[in-house]
């Protein structure tokens, strides 16, 4: 068993969501996500396909998904590693966007209206939360504020920053 | 039982604005006795300050600075204090409001007289409401005249409410797991568990103060409450009211900030929305410190109750300005 301190429901719920993620696959095949190894269901890494129609095309993007023993009452926390240059993605790769937050916690006011996290959201959910979050960067919660600047200011110079950066991560 | 106002059978906007949920003056506080019936007692600076202040200060406070502070002192009170814990005397309580509103006193003095001789109190962590009402509704269960039909009966509800969760757009894979939680605890009532124990008092107690299995009875409370008034918008609407700014949330909001969040208190609308979708009576004994010009120190209850089952005693709740504990005519566990 997993030398962490998770109880039966998180670990149950977590075999059932990989479950079901592996033999229904992802929409599109957009993302695939599951445990790092057999001995510990707290650790996920996920591959994520950059979203048609943004510079993050083409890309592949692996994540780590961090469980904590009380899930799913609370949620996991995601960071991209190698981290991603984007408005919502904080320089050390943790994903910065309201569906991973419970209502009431506001590291960077949100509006109160964003979807939050409950028991009733999964990994795939906030999954394709983030992928729309890639092809959307929401400014008003920035992560990575040097980013949101250029975002704002040089869209142009922003996207060649990230398709340089998928470019580089394949070695070409 | 004593005298109650009518019974609500819809969303009570002319009750709403009695609600004396932010009325908090002269309180001493909330928070929980330990079990020898000592006063809970606060450590830090601030608490001291706060408490400290005559009451002439705190009636300067606004309903939201108030409302704050005692979720302060709720939240600050978590950390020691059993989820839920065994039935105690009135008089712990009473000794807790001696040397504060004497009209607190004469409210625990007028429950006792009318025979609410114990309370069980819950942990102040937001999720109180729900908790209590989960616990005194299993327990009511436990000690209907007839056990079975009270099993079947609440079995047969809670089997109809998956699909509602379903069409409230909830994956069956994201609330199967409390679902059974709270089902399998029900059933144990006159279904023996693996070492052949049926489900007894103190076991139910013992069960409520394990955060896993807690937590999930709150919630399948939560989701249950929220796909019901997803279900029925129209009654519920116009009651939507954000707690914190009074304006009205829309209901996908509402729902998703007020009621399936973990830790956000429950008011008349959940109250009515979980009392008629779980088919139980509910009954709140206000405790509220307010002056009644018709009896002194007389407490009042509200009723939601939408079923009539017989051989079942609704289920009592205490309410105090932000806080619910369970009301009991006990004063102790039972002997088993």
């Amino acid at each position: 068993m997993n030398s962490r301190s998770g109880n039966a429901t998180a670990l149950r719920r977590l075999m059932t969501e990989y479950k079901q993620l592996t033999s229904q696959g992802a929409p599109d095949g957009m993302f695939t996500a599951g445990p790092v190894s057999e001995d510990d269901f707290f650790q996920w890494e996920a591959l994520i396909m950059g979203p048609k129609d943004t510079p993050f095309e083409g890309g592949v993007f692996p994540a780590r998904l961090t469980f904590p023993s009380d899930y799913p009452l609370s949620p996991f926390k995601m960071r991209f590693d190698p981290p991603l240059f984007h408005p919502n993605i904080y320089p050390d790769g943790t994903v910065c966007i309201s569906i991973l937050h419970a209502p009431g916690d506001d590291p960077t006011m949100y509006e109160s209206a964003s979807e939050r996290w409950s028991p009733v959201q999964s990994v795939e959910k906030v999954i394709l939360s983030v992928i729309s979050m890639l092809a959307e960067p929401n400014l008003e919660s920035g992560a990575n504020i040097d980013c949101c600047k250029l975002y704002r200011d040089n869209r142009a110079e922003y996207e060649r920053i990230v398709r340089q950066s998928i470019q580089e991560q394949l070695g070409l | 039982m004593p005298d109650t106002p009518e019974s609500y059978d819809v969303p009570p906007i002319s009750v709403s604005p009695e609600a004396p949920k932010l009325k908090i003056s002269d309180l001493p506080d909330v928070g929980e006795a330990d079990v020898n019936g000592r006063p809970p007692s606060y450590t830090t600076a601030e608490d001291a300050e706060l408490f400290s202040l005559p009451p002439s200060d705190l009636d300067s406070l606004t309903p939201l600075q108030t409302y704050e502070m005692n979720e302060n002192f709720l939240s600050e009170s978590v950390p020691d204090r059993p989820l839920i814990a065994p039935l105690a005397p009135m008089a712990t309580l009473r000794t807790e409001y001696e040397g504060g509103s004497q009209l607190f006193v004469k409210q625990i003095d007028w429950l006792t007289k009318y025979g609410y001789a114990g309370i069980r109190r819950t942990r102040g962590d937001g999720d109180c409401f729900y908790r209590s009402l989960a616990f005194a509704y299993i327990e009511s269960i436990l000690l209907a005249s007839d056990k079975a039909l009270a099993v079947t009966s609440a079995i047969s509800v809670l089997e109809s409410t998956q699909s509602l969760l379903e069409q409230a757009g909830f994956d069956r894979m994201a609330f199967e797991d409390f679902y059974d939680c709270f089902v399998n605890l029900i059933k144990r009532v006159i279904t023996p568990d693996n070492a052949g124990q049926l489900l007894s008092s103190s076991m139910l107690l013992e069960e409520f103060n394990m955060p896993e299995v807690s937590n999930s009875v709150v919630v399948y409370l939560r989701l249950l409450t929220s796909a019901h008034i997803r279900a029925d918008p129209d009654s519920y609407i116009p009651f939507l009211l954000d707690p914190d700014t009074g304006e009205l949330n829309d209901l996908q909001q509402f729902c998703i900030s007020q009621v399936e969040a973990m830790g956000k208190e429950a008011d008349h609308v959940q109250i009515i929305a979980l009392s008629r979708v779980l088919k139980v009576n509910i009954t709140v004994a206000y405790l509220d410190g307010r002056p009644h010009n018709s009896q002194e120190g007389k407490v009042d209850f509200l009723e939601f109750h939408n079923a009539d089952i017989p051989g079942m005693n609704p289920v009592i709740l205490l309410y105090r300005p932000g806080h619910y504990d369970i009301l009991d005519k006990r004063n102790e566990e039972p002997l088993e």
